[in-house]
């Protein structure tokens, strides 16, 4: 079995997994960020101290969560990729950083604008905003030293050391800032104050998180296959696969895909209409109990980020392609002209 | 079946590793190696004084900024001096490891300690402790001048010496980590700076809280506690992954 | 037992292929000149024979231990002289030479010994002077003396060793190579060192000196060295050549 497990680590097994894990993260992407995410706007329950404007919590809360998890995640691929030298790991854990950060990124602005009709101000240095705003800073401290290796395969070795030096800080720093915290301010208010969350208000929450995790995992496998094929682009596997996948005139996934996320959509759609919509009119809905901008602009914002990195993503994928296909066509000139070369050498040789 | 034998001798290694450390403890080779290398760093040091001089005024005028930016009332600089000393020591100390290995490695001297019986991660912490000392001796004649300008009481200007003891190490190694992965690259000055700050915010937190406690009075054992694990800490695994990050750079 | 021995290897730099599937070992005797057109891979599969890089697949053992699982010990007997020196400049060439002696811990208790090899590389006077202060040819040379002073290598990877010396220290070096080959890493020039102090002696002791310093050349002539080298232009070094050209992958 580990002589199996061991086969990943070659890219050309890793790109056929990720082929595999696809349609499963477009399935539940597809399924419950759309199903978590109206479910939260329109259907769970009116909050009683914050009224509407809590409902950013059903973007806030996964984007929190999930930063710090695809963090967890990305130091694991490195410490892989390190230890039992797997160079698909480190496409992983590379693939993985720009998405933490976006998601990083959509942590703090949607908790920043939650702030405002909250507490009155945009920014407000609570243990929780400050931790994520460090976790950003690690992000970018990965990607910015990958990105000024010339050789990325050094690059990935040593933003995995990056990586893994964070993992291992990242407890310290939210054990210090919320120290810290505590330290500087007696009185903390916390977004999450209520003890516990009612269901009818949790459940969207949990979809809305799955969902999120499923876009995580969406847009990683493809960041994971156009990072494995620009750095194997020499090897001829990858022009075998690319061959292999234009010619079949494979879609994305496969049509049954769709039809399964058709019908869970639907059953959790179901269950979601049943609990009633909770606004009278749709001006009603828009208007967010006078906290309209705030809610919608947290959402707005945060699924054009998204939106914006998948479509990214897969443009990445097209010229990547493409120039590997150039890349190809470079080296046969070059070993044409090499060849003909040696075959003038070898006529002067032996015309003298 | 090759990564199942190496999963073995993973273990091999490491067993063999500790072997050779009790070894090259009793081994007066090894600790001859050690001792000339810290000599020679000390002596490199001294050749360059005049270069040194730059990060300990660094510290000096990012100091006296603080009261020109916000005016000269002594209460407002008691209140900040802890922060402001720390904020510019690890400034100044940031500023100052980028000469820790970029020399060696670019005179070919890192391939040679690489390539010698000695373990490198041994000679990468006796290299780092004399850079520690060679940059924080200055800063330290200096402190109690920098007291002075900000108004610091005694009892903060103690806190603040021992915080620098025990946290200025914690700086060298983490950012030696910092440094050796970027040994390479041109101009890395300012990314060091970037990967680097985050990791100093918890030392940054304890150590001035520790200085706002006593200039309160208050206990501040376990503060200088915490700070003291965190050194340990860093003092066990840093070597190893500075040598670590060495050999990648050397790729 | 060959000196060095490696299987497999193969090396990618910035997403291209230098070289596969190469397999490589020397045994005490040989020299191997290592050739192929600029950009080949000669500077990296030096590099990964000598642990300073770590190939992509494959590995490589010194004296019977493989670098990656020991590479102290494995790495202790090379000399490696690339394209940097291995020297710093602030340091006068003594300085440089003692560290190099205490790094590879055989430290240098009388420093005439690293006077006496900078004299025969002709950097008479110069010995104290910080390295900066030298011509680069000079420099060149003070890295050279690393091969009279390591005493206990018996492999030397040389990359483009020639480079920027004159016409007397190639030929002092080629022949020093040529000993190396021969007779391993013994001080020929304390031999005849000896030889030279004695025409002031009685007779009698001067045999006894004489019959000491061949025992020490026999002693130390156990096991020859094995050299692997690249070079530009032609050496004229006396001992059978294995010619190792490195093709482009691709």
């Amino acid at each position: 079995m580990w002589k199996w497990i061991n086969s990943f680590a070659q890219p050309e097994k890793a790109y056929g997994a990720c082929n595999f894990f696809m349609p499963f993260f477009v399935v539940v992407l597809l399924v419950c960020l759309p199903l978590g995410t109206v479910w939260g706007l329109v259907f769970a329950p009116t909050d009683y101290q914050q009224f509407d404007v809590y409902r950013i919590i059903y973007i806030h809360v996964p984007s929190s969560s999930l930063s710090l998890t695809a963090y967890m995640a990305m130091a694991t691929a490195a410490f892989v990729g390190v230890v039992w030298q797997w160079r698909s790991a480190f496409t992983t854990m590379l693939a993985l950083a720009p998405i933490g950060a976006v998601v990083c990124f959509i942590s703090l602005f949607t908790g920043a604008v939650w702030g405002k009709p909250t507490w009155g101000t945009y920014w407000i240095w609570d243990a929780r905003l400050t931790s994520q705003l460090i976790l950003l800073f690690l992000y970018l401290g990965v990607i910015a030293l990958y990105v000024s290796f010339d050789d990325k395969q050094q690059g990935a070795k040593a933003s995995a050391i990056m990586a893994m030096v964070g993992i291992i800080n990242i407890p310290i720093i939210k054990y210090s800032v919320e120290w810290w915290n505590t330290l500087h301010q007696p009185a903390t208010i916390s977004k999450l104050a209520k003890p516990s969350m009612p269901a009818d208000m949790a459940i969207p929450l949990v979809i809305a998180m799955i969902g999120m995790a499923g876009y995580i995992g969406t847009v990683t496998l493809i960041r994971m296959k156009n990072e494995l094929i620009k750095r194997d682009a020499h090897r001829p596997w990858v022009l075998q696969v690319l061959d292999a996948e234009q010619a079949s005139g494979k879609p994305f996934i496969r049509p049954v895909w769709w039809a399964v996320a058709a019908v869970l959509f639907t059953i959790g759609a179901f269950f979601m209409v049943q609990q009633g919509v909770k606004f009278d009119s749709l001006a009603a809905f828009i208007d967010m109990g006078g906290r309209g901008f705030f809610v919608w602009l947290s959402f707005v914002v945060s699924f054009v980020a998204l939106f914006i990195l998948l479509v990214l993503s897969v443009l990445d994928r097209k010229t990547i392609i493409s120039e590997t296909r150039k890349q190809k066509t470079r080296v046969e000139r070059i070993m044409r002209a090499r060849a003909a070369k040696a075959a003038k050498k070898e006529a002067v040789a032996n015309s003298s | 079946m090759a990564l199942d034998s190496s999963s073995n001798s993973h273990l091999t290694a490491k067993i063999k590793t500790a072997d050779m450390q009790s070894r090259a403890a009793a081994n007066p080779s090894v600790l001859a190696a050690l001792k000339a290398v810290a000599k020679r760093d000390f002596a490199l040091a001294y050749r360059q004084r005049a270069e040194l001089m730059q990060p300990l005024m660094f510290f000096i005028m990012v100091i006296t900024l603080f009261p020109l930016a916000m005016g000269p009332n002594p209460q407002t600089l008691q209140l900040v001096s802890g922060a402001v000393v720390w904020v510019a020591a690890i400034l100044s100390l940031l500023m100052g490891l980028d000469r820790l290995f970029r020399d060696d490695y670019a005179n070919g001297s890192l391939e040679q300690m690489i390539m010698s019986p000695t373990p490198l991660y041994m000679v990468v912490l006796v290299k780092v402790i004399t850079h520690w000392l060679v940059n924080i001796v200055p800063l330290l004649l200096i402190s109690p001048l920098l007291a002075l300008f900000l108004n610091m009481t005694n009892t903060m200007y103690l806190t603040l010496i021992f915080t620098l003891l025990l946290g200025t190490p914690i700086i060298s190694l983490v950012g030696a980590i910092g440094v050796a992965l970027t040994v390479g690259l041109q101009r890395s000055g300012v990314l060091v700076a970037l990967l680097l700050i985050p990791l100093f915010i918890p030392l940054l937190i304890f150590a001035t809280s520790a200085i706002e406690y006593a200039s309160m009075n208050l206990p501040i054992g376990a503060l200088l506690g915490i700070i003291g694990a965190m050194l340990l800490f860093t003092l066990a695994t840093a070597p190893a992954v500075i040598a670590y990050s060495l050999k990648v750079s050397q790729n | 037992m060959p000196i060095l021995a490696a299987q497999q290897l193969s090396c990618e730099k910035q997403d291209r292929i230098l070289f596969q599937d190469i397999d490589f070992s020397i045994s005490s005797g040989e020299l191997v000149l290592l050739t192929g057109e600029n950009g080949a891979g000669k500077t990296s599969l030096l590099r990964i024979l000598v642990g300073l890089s770590s190939p992509n697949t494959g590995h490589v053992s010194i004296n019977g231990h493989i670098i990656k699982k020991d590479i102290n010990i494995a790495t202790a007997n090379i000399v490696y002289i690339g394209h940097k020196l291995g020297l710093s400049g602030l340091l006068s060439p003594v300085e440089n030479l003692q560290f190099y002696m205490d790094l590879i811990g055989a430290p240098c208790h009388d420093t005439n010994e690293i006077f006496d090899v900078l004299s025969l590389l002709g950097l008479d006077g110069l010995e104290d002077l910080p390295l900066k202060h030298l011509s680069a040819g000079q420099q060149r040379r003070v890295a050279l003396a690393k091969l009279w002073l390591n005493k206990s290598a018996n492999l030397w990877v040389l990359d483009e060793p020639f480079t920027a010396l004159d016409v007397a220290t190639v030929s002092l070096l080629e022949r020093h190579i040529e000993d190396f080959l021969k007779q391993g890493a013994t001080n020929k020039l304390e031999v005849s060192e000896k030889t030279d102090n004695e025409e002031t002696t009685s007779a009698e002791t001067n045999s006894a000196k004489t019959n000491k310093a061949k025992t020490k050349l026999l002693d130390d002539s156990s096991v020859s060295g094995a050299v692997i080298m690249t070079s530009h232009q032609a050496t004229s070094i006396d001992h059978h050549k294995t010619v190792f050209d490195l093709e482009f992958a691709w």
